[in-house]
């Protein structure tokens, strides 16, 4: 087995399939790295997806109060291969809140050169009229009613004549790219362990019978996502104490709507439309509604009764960009992280605000009953009633993200960040992060193309040091 | 009978799911043994515990209980939010009507 590459990457997710990507095309030997294993892109959103893409399975969740469910991708493409695939930029005073947070600059031409890249490469295009569910063209009705601002977002996307649609995730796209120009890609691989001697790096994983293996390699990219990242780099005994620090994510509230038109179908997918009138504190948008989604959040209020009406249904969100954040910790004797995160004040108050307005859009949108994500037996017949009760017992609340992001920072201190501001380890120059834990914050909106043009930027940053 | 086949025929009792069992029991499986490490030494230590403080009052495991017994005393510790026993029936729910549905929605 040929165990020495000039570069290893460790995860296929879109940070790190853009870096290997970029690698490879400028003639480096790229060895790119997977814990799961590779399947067919698809948006079914059913629990065959759970157990083959997800990291535990979906069964991940911080710490704290409330409890957050998390989701990650854990197969070739990583959060690309299950994700809704909407796609956004970052908006300007966002990135410019991160400039002065974290001492950073970022050349504006160099980045919008990666969005541009990605957007081409991806596909970055609008569903077809036709298609737009009633789910998602309903809010947008309701947002008119209300003065409210509203938009249709695009998404990595291809349609055929026959308006059939295939995401555009990293097994679709930069993947094969990557192979095209050489590189190697080898799944269910776990890596647990990063050492260094004087000539490389040295990777300890699990290959695919379970047995200990060894990689040496120049330089490594380290993609393992926002959770998994920091754990290795700790469990690995780097010393910098901002490592797994500062962790943000979007927690999302969700509520059931009733209505008294048919809004929802068989693999309806994913609805497009989203409300930017809070932005970027708040978000609402359609969530995935399929039949098995629903029966469970009509059972946390115990009204799976309703299931009966399911094309009249359909799950809405409101998701937050919080102040609060949290940590990632390896414990001694465990091997999986352990993940916490804490709201602030505002926190609370604008995730009440969020359910509020979510809450009036929807009765403003045609819908006869809501049933919140709350562990009890309740259902709200109009905004008067959401008004009065009290969201503020957070422990009451159901709350999920996919979005998770800002553990391991780039920074312009050493004495504040873990990463300088081309994305290595102040402590080590030739270990570099090339996923969501790189973000200054919550970037406010999906996190995808934001994680990849940077991923993609620092990669040539780093091409034209090496 | 094993503790997870008598919660998923209980909860799908209670629910109406009238779908293939083997099928749910295969998941329910696999949700748990890739439950993260530090929560599943918890999870299957409350479970034990469950299934075994019934025999203070029937003489007899949850799992060993009849059918109605069992439907009965969910639907009472999801009523009272007995912790930390409504959240292992959470998590059993959870899992279990999610795959059951979808057999359901398959046919």
């Amino acid at each position: 087995m040929k165990n020495k590459y000039k570069i290893i990457v460790i995860g296929s997710g879109p940070g790190g399939s853009i870096s290997s990507f970029r690698l490879a095309q400028a003639g480096h030997e790229v060895l790119l790295l997977e814990e799961g294993g590779s399947y067919k892109v698809s948006d079914r959103y059913d629990t065959q997806e759970m157990t083959e893409k997800y990291k535990n399975s979906g069964t991940t969740m911080t710490l704290g109060r409330p409890l957050i469910n998390y989701a990650e991708g854990n197969c070739v493409g990583g959060g690309s291969e299950i994700n809704s695939g909407l796609y956004h930029r970052i908006p300007e005073e966002i990135l410019s809140k991160w400039e002065n947070k974290n001492n950073l600059s970022f050349d504006r031409e160099e980045l919008y050169k990666s969005f541009k890249d990605i957007e081409d490469n991806l596909n970055i295009s609008y569903m077809p009229d036709s298609l737009i569910p009633r789910a998602s063209s309903i809010i947008s009705e309701g947002c008119e009613k209300l003065g409210w601002a509203c938009s249709e977002i695009p998404r990595w996307y291809s349609y055929d004549d026959d308006g059939n649609g295939t995401k555009q995730s990293m097994t679709e796209t930069y993947i094969p790219k990557f192979i095209n120009f050489g590189g190697t890609l080898k799944t269910h691989t776990k890596v647990f362990k990063i050492e260094k001697n004087k000539k490389s790096n040295i990777i300890h994983f699990f290959d695919q019978d379970k047995k200990i293996q060894k990689y040496f390699c120049d330089y490594l990219f380290v993609a393992c996502g926002a959770i998994n990242t920091p754990f290795l780099l700790q469990k690995s005994g780097f010393k910098s104490r901002f490592i797994g620090k500062g962790l943000k994510l979007h927690p999302s509230f969700k509520f059931t709507a009733l209505f008294d038109e048919k809004v929802n179908f068989n693999k309806m997918g994913v609805p497009v439309h989203q409300v930017k009138e809070f932005s970027p504190e708040i978000s609402i948008g359609c969530s995935i509604s399929s039949k098995q989604y629903l029966a469970n959040a009509l059972n946390d209020t115990n009204n799976i009764e309703f299931l009966k009406e399911w094309e009249n249904l359909a799950t809405y969100y409101c998701m937050i960009s919080p102040e609060g954040s949290g940590n990632v910790r390896s414990l001694k004797y465990f091997k999986s992280p352990f993940v916490t995160f804490n709201f602030t004040k505002k926190d609370i108050t604008n995730l009440e605000r969020g359910i509020n307005n979510l809450g009036k859009l929807l009765f403003k949108s045609g819908a006869k009953t809501l049933f919140p994500s709350i562990q009890e037996p309740i259902s709200f017949k109009s905004h008067e009633d959401i008004k009065k009760y009290n969201f503020k017992k957070l422990n009451k609340l159901n709350l999920m993200t996919i979005h998770l992001f800002s553990s391991v920072q780039m920074g312009g201190a050493r004495s504040s960040f873990a990463l300088n501001p081309e994305g290595h380890l102040w402590e080590d120059d030739s270990i570099h992060i090339s996923d969501g834990s790189i973000l200054s914050d919550s970037p406010s909106v999906n996190p995808q193309g934001t994680i990849m043009a940077l991923a993609d930027m620092n990669a040539r940053k780093f091409l034209s040091r090496i | 009978m094993c503790l997870n086949s008598s919660f998923v025929s209980a909860i799908q009792t209670l629910h109406e799911l009238d779908s293939e069992k083997k099928e749910v029991i295969l998941f329910l499986n696999n949700q748990i043994e890739n439950l993260p490490d530090y929560i599943q030494i918890v999870f299957l230590f409350a479970t034990y515990l469950f299934d075994k403080i019934f025999i203070f009052f029937y003489f007899k495991p949850f799992q060993k209980l009849s059918l109605s017994k069992r439907v009965k005393i969910i639907v009472f510790i999801k009523k009272k939010k007995i912790f930390p026993f409504s959240l292992i029936i959470k998590f059993y729910e959870t899992m279990i009507i999610l795959r059951s549905v979808e057999i359901l929605n398959e046919k």
